[in-house]
């Protein structure tokens, strides 16, 4: 019995100590990585310069200028597609011919890959901060769209019924039976939306953007300067990281789980 | 039945109707051709295209991209994840690592591939093999999951090798969840290309799609927009095929 208990702690100890081990080794190996592997940090770059590269940008302004930039027009694409998509997918489930004849091309259009839109957008938006949006807003809205609409097919139709019966009105049923359904999916599906937006606000900086974590990164490929573009990725990391961590933490609380969530691509 | 065969009706009188209305406020003036092209125009840009232009060699390049790095993806992901399914301790070691990885915003990471392997043809090979190669390691390990352990106790009873026990229960058991993972990795390589493309390229068709943005040509981006739509039509519906082929009995078993 003793022994059994060891074991598990021995085989905690040896996963824990592997985990933590290996982080350092990473960080260690990338920063001593000229020494050891004759690597030029022209090419990995090193911690030591990425950090050099932050404070840098920090105190001149422009990193927190460029990330906030990012932010906003990734929140902006989320909402604003969040919004649109959610409610096309309402109006077409109200019809069952009007889904069924949609749903299919909609799912074709999941399968284009919507990121090549933003070259198209450059032209209709020019260079500024709606051409972003609407690269964040494609990719939101064919998820919210589809999400929904699956959603709602998971609703139990005999609880409706039996609330008509019993005399709730359309209002009543949506707040008593229909959100609390489709209230999980519609997270899952906002976790990913989330996700995607952020992909797309950068897509579109990388195309063509005067400010933005994705010009930083573009400028700094531009020039070979590899100390800025992994000082673009880590902050982006960091944010991805946060949102999706939050976004967990937000489903934890709620009791949310499951959903649509890998059906999807940018 | 039917409903199905009004159903098909309605897709393609929605389609048409969308095309036929496109068409006719481009000619009647109600929207700036600029912009909106026709699909006319569009058509005979993408034949033009094809036969005197660069389009086909761009495609051609991009499909390759694809080719590449989706086989050398899936390949590689597939003996990973094999590697971590039959090594516990090591799968729990690299886990938070690999769901971290999973979770990055893959796409966004291909400026470091750029930055590397210049802006050739390997760039974009290795940003797809990337991309696919996470989601078949992730699948594998899924798949490991599902492996029902009455049926290698029943193997081991039966007197079954190691072998058999590898060949006839652990890689039946996997195939699903491989193919759920490769296609998803299909749509994400067609996105990895093209992404690739547009950071820094010479050829391919997110590069003619750029070109033509920049030059303000709008019929170009159509046309360039029409070979990716053709492109990751086929790629994605034959994989929805094959699934059906090979696998169409577990679905039918969900229902």
């Amino acid at each position: 019995m003793s022994s059994g208990v060891d074991d598990l702690r021995t085989d905690r100890f040896i996963v824990g100590a592997g985990r933590l081990g290996l982080s350092a080794a990473i960080v260690l190996l990338w920063q001593f990585s000229p020494e050891l592997f004759g690597v030029s940090p022209f090419w990995l770059s090193r911690p030591s310069m990425v950090w050099a590269k932050a404070v840098q940008s920090i105190s001149s302004g422009a990193l927190t200028r460029d990330t906030l930039t990012t932010l906003t027009e990734t929140l902006l694409g989320f909402v604003l597609g969040s919004l649109a998509g959610i409610t096309i997918g309402i109006l077409l489930a109200r019809s069952k011919f009007a889904a069924a004849v949609i749903e299919p091309l909609l799912l074709v259009v999941n399968a284009f890959p919507k990121v090549a839109l933003a070259p198209l957008f450059l032209v209709w938006f020019g260079i500024g901060l709606s051409m972003k949006v609407a690269v964040a807003f494609s990719l939101v809205v064919i998820v919210m769209t589809l999400t929904t609409m699956s959603a709602l097919r998971t609703v139990r139709q005999e609880l409706v019924d039996n609330a008509k019966l019993m005399g709730a009105g359309s209002a009543k049923i949506f707040s008593a039976i229909i959100l609390p359904s489709i209230a999980p999916w519609l997270f899952s599906g906002l976790k990913v939306s989330l996700a995607f937006s952020l992909i797309g606000a950068l897509l579109g900086e990388f195309i063509a953007a005067q400010q933005g974590l994705g010009a930083m990164i573009d400028e700094g490929l531009g020039n070979f300067d590899s100390a800025t573009v992994f000082l673009g990725l880590v902050v982006l990391l960091a944010i991805s990281w946060i949102i999706n961590s939050g976004m967990d933490l937000v489903a934890d609380r709620l009791g949310f789980s499951g959903g649509p969530g890998e059906l999807f691509r940018p | 039945m039917k409903m199905q065969r009004s159903v098909l009706a309605g897709q393609i009188a929605l389609v048409l109707a969308l095309l036929v209305v496109w068409e006719i406020c481009a000619r009647a003036g109600l929207s700036d051709v600029r912009w909106f092209s026709s699909p006319s125009a569009i058509i005979a840009r993408f034949g033009g295209e094809c036969w005197h232009g660069s389009l086909l060699r761009d495609g051609a390049i991009t499909l390759d991209e694809i080719a590449l790095g989706f086989l050398t993806g899936t390949f590689g992901g597939i003996l990973f994840g094999l590697m971590l399914g039959f090594m516990p301790r090591l799968r729990r070691i690299l886990m938070p690592y690999l769901q971290a990885i999973y979770g990055v915003p893959r796409p966004a990471m291909a400026p470091i591939f750029v930055l590397w392997f210049g802006i050739g043809i390997v760039s974009k090979i290795v940003l797809i093999f990337s991309l696919v190669y996470f989601i078949l390691v992730v699948y594998v390990l899924a798949g490991f999951r599902q492996i029902n352990p009455d049926l290698i106790d029943l193997a081991n009873t039966v007197g079954a090798s190691r072998r058999q026990i590898l060949l006839k229960v652990i890689v039946p058991s996997l195939l699903p969840s491989i193919f759920a993972g490769m296609k998803l990795g299909i749509g994400l390589a067609i996105v990895g290309a093209v992404v690739g493309e547009f950071i820094a390229s010479q050829a391919g068709l997110g590069h003619f799609v750029l070109q033509a943005s920049f030059s303000g040509d709008t019929v170009g981006i159509y046309a360039g927009l029409t070979g990716l739509a053709l492109i990751s039509l086929v790629l994605v519906a034959g994989m929805e095929l094959l699934d059906r082929r090979f696998f169409g009995w577990q679905h039918e078993l969900k229902l």
